[in-house]
């Protein structure tokens, strides 16, 4: 390997991009978070239906954005659906579309877990305790299953993050793409691409943190 | 209409439609009285109980609580039970597993079901649950998690959390079965208050000296059928049923207890 001279002036020279970059990152992940938790619960509530065509189609959803790439869902999402539904938004719009749908397939999984972890006693103290089947979901299940799915939440959080890069694919000015633009302008890719993963990094760390505080909490909490 | 408390009448359950777990039970029991349903396992003590408290779909019979039918099977097997939730919410419950709710502490399990079945008010909820708690010596816990508790103190305060609901009957299945040995007293001896304040009891256990010590009655239940209904003094000392002697034999490791 030949002496490298690092030279992190480039970083600093084009600060100003880099920043609009995570901001848009930052938006990604936080708009994209909202959606998967709201729709993430209800989608569940889909499976977990009684009605037969609800649980199929939230079934074919989940399994449809788990079992193909994010990548290709993302471009899928951006040619495909302006072709066949004839509708173009701003590519931000398609991104958060393609992100947001993709978390909520992941979290729907999580909360399911969660609500089929609490166990049927439960569901007979409730009875016992002449709580009707609303009450109990809304006062016993629901506030269950959120605690116990908080650490799997926060982990496919900090995937969102990290997969929001992606949409640099498709030309949405994201910290990644700023990235790929700068290396390519200043020749300068190995202070760039360094400073762009140690950026991902240290936005992850603190969340993963988190994630470990949560669940040793949770263990003695939920004993 | 019969004039006794509890008044079960051609109970039948089966789970899955073939595996009949109670055939055919009758039984009737006066308010006051504390009945301990012993049996071997898998003999559907804890169907009985659950049967009840209304956790069952029954396939045949009705339930009466103070001369009030609560639960009846439909004719149409395939519809759900009729049950008069009212009055099922005077029978209370307490089970084997641990089914304090992990989320909330020791207070606010005591107060939801008061709040949110009930439409009581909090303080008036908080001021019931604290005065049985001090009652219980357990004052001190209200702020806790459950995960906090040992064993002993979480049947404790799943029976106050019943008891919170004014119920006219308590049913106990194997409320002492998950404890360690040294934390059983501690919830048997709650269990005799109860009895003291002629609260009146359905007692799944397979701790035949306790059933001794609490029971007015004692059912020997096998098959899904009731064998055997004798006073304690009777059962223990002197069964009818060759097949009770046989049970007793063996749970007992000796003829008899006196
Ligand atoms: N939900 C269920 N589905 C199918 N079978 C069941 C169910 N609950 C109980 N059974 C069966 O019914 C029978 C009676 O069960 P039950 O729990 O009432 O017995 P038990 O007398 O309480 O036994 P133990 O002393 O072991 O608690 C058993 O054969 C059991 O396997
Ligand atoms: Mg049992």
């Amino acid at each position: 390997m030949g002496r490298y001279t690092w030279d992190f002036s480039v970083i600093t020279a084009n600060w100003d991009p880099l920043m609009a970059g995570l901001s848009v990152t930052l938006q990604l992940t936080a708009i994209c978070a909202v959606i998967g938790l709201v729709g993430g619960f209800v989608v569940c509530q889909m499976v977990m239906s009684r009605i037969a065509p609800l649980r199929w189609v939230a079934v074919a959803f989940i399994e449809l954005f788990r079992c193909t790439p994010a990548l290709v869902q993302i471009i899928w999402i951006f040619y495909c659906v302006p072709f066949f539904f004839g509708v173009f938004y701003d590519p931000f719009y398609m991104a958060i579309l393609a992100l947001g749908m993709n978390i909520t397939a992941f979290n729907a999984e999580a909360y399911r877990a969660a609500i089929q972890s609490i166990p049927s006693s439960h569901y007979d103290a409730c009875t016992a305790l002449g709580m009707s089947p609303l009450k109990k979901t809304i006062y016993v299940i629901l506030p269950q299953a959120v605690l116990m799915a908080i650490p799997v939440l926060l982990t496919n959080t900090i995937g969102l993050l990290q997969q929001t890069s992606l949409v640099a694919i498709v030309a949405i000015a994201d910290l990644m793409y700023e990235g790929k633009t700068l290396a390519t302008q200043t020749y300068r890719p190995i202070e760039i691409y360094t400073t762009v993963a140690f950026i991902y990094f240290a936005l992850s760390v603190p969340l993963s943190q988190v994630v470990g505080l949560c669940e040793r909490r949770l263990r003695s909490r939920l004993a | 209409m019969s004039s006794s408390f509890l008044n079960v009448q051609g109970l039948r359950k089966s789970f899955g439609g073939h595996l009949v777990v109670l055939d055919d039970i009758n039984f009737q029991m006066e308010a006051g009285e504390r009945v301990v349903v012993i049996g071997p396992s898998g003999s559907g003590k804890s169907t009985l109980l659950r049967c009840v408290m209304g956790l069952e779909k029954i396939d045949h019979g009705r339930i009466e609580l103070e001369g009030v039918r609560y639960i009846e099977a439909n004719p149409k097997s395939h519809k759900d039970n009729f049950v008069d939730i009212p009055v099922r919410n005077k029978v209370g419950m307490v089970f084997q597993h641990y089914t304090l709710f992990p989320h909330l502490t020791v207070l606010g399990n005591l107060i939801l079901a008061p709040m949110r079945a009930r439409g009581e008010s909090r303080s008036s909820a908080t001021q019931r649950a604290m005065q049985l708690l001090g009652r219980l010596g357990l004052e001190s816990k209200a702020g806790a998690f459950p995960g906090m508790l040992s064993g002993g103190q979480k049947q404790r305060v799943a029976i106050a959390r019943a008891l919170l609901l004014d119920p006219k009957i308590m049913l106990f299945d194997e409320v002492t079965s998950a404890l360690d040995p040294e934390l059983v007293t501690e919830v048997e001896g709650l269990m005799l208050e109860l009895a003291e304040q002629k609260m009146s009891m359905m007692i799944v256990t397979h701790d035949m000296w306790f059933a001794k010590r609490i029971a007015t009655r004692v059912i020997f239940s096998a098959d899904g059928r009731i064998i055997e209904d004798a006073p304690p003094s009777t059962m223990f000392t002197n069964p009818r049923e060759p097949r009770t002697a046989d049970f007793l034999k063996k749970v007992l490791h000796v003829e008899t207890i006196s």
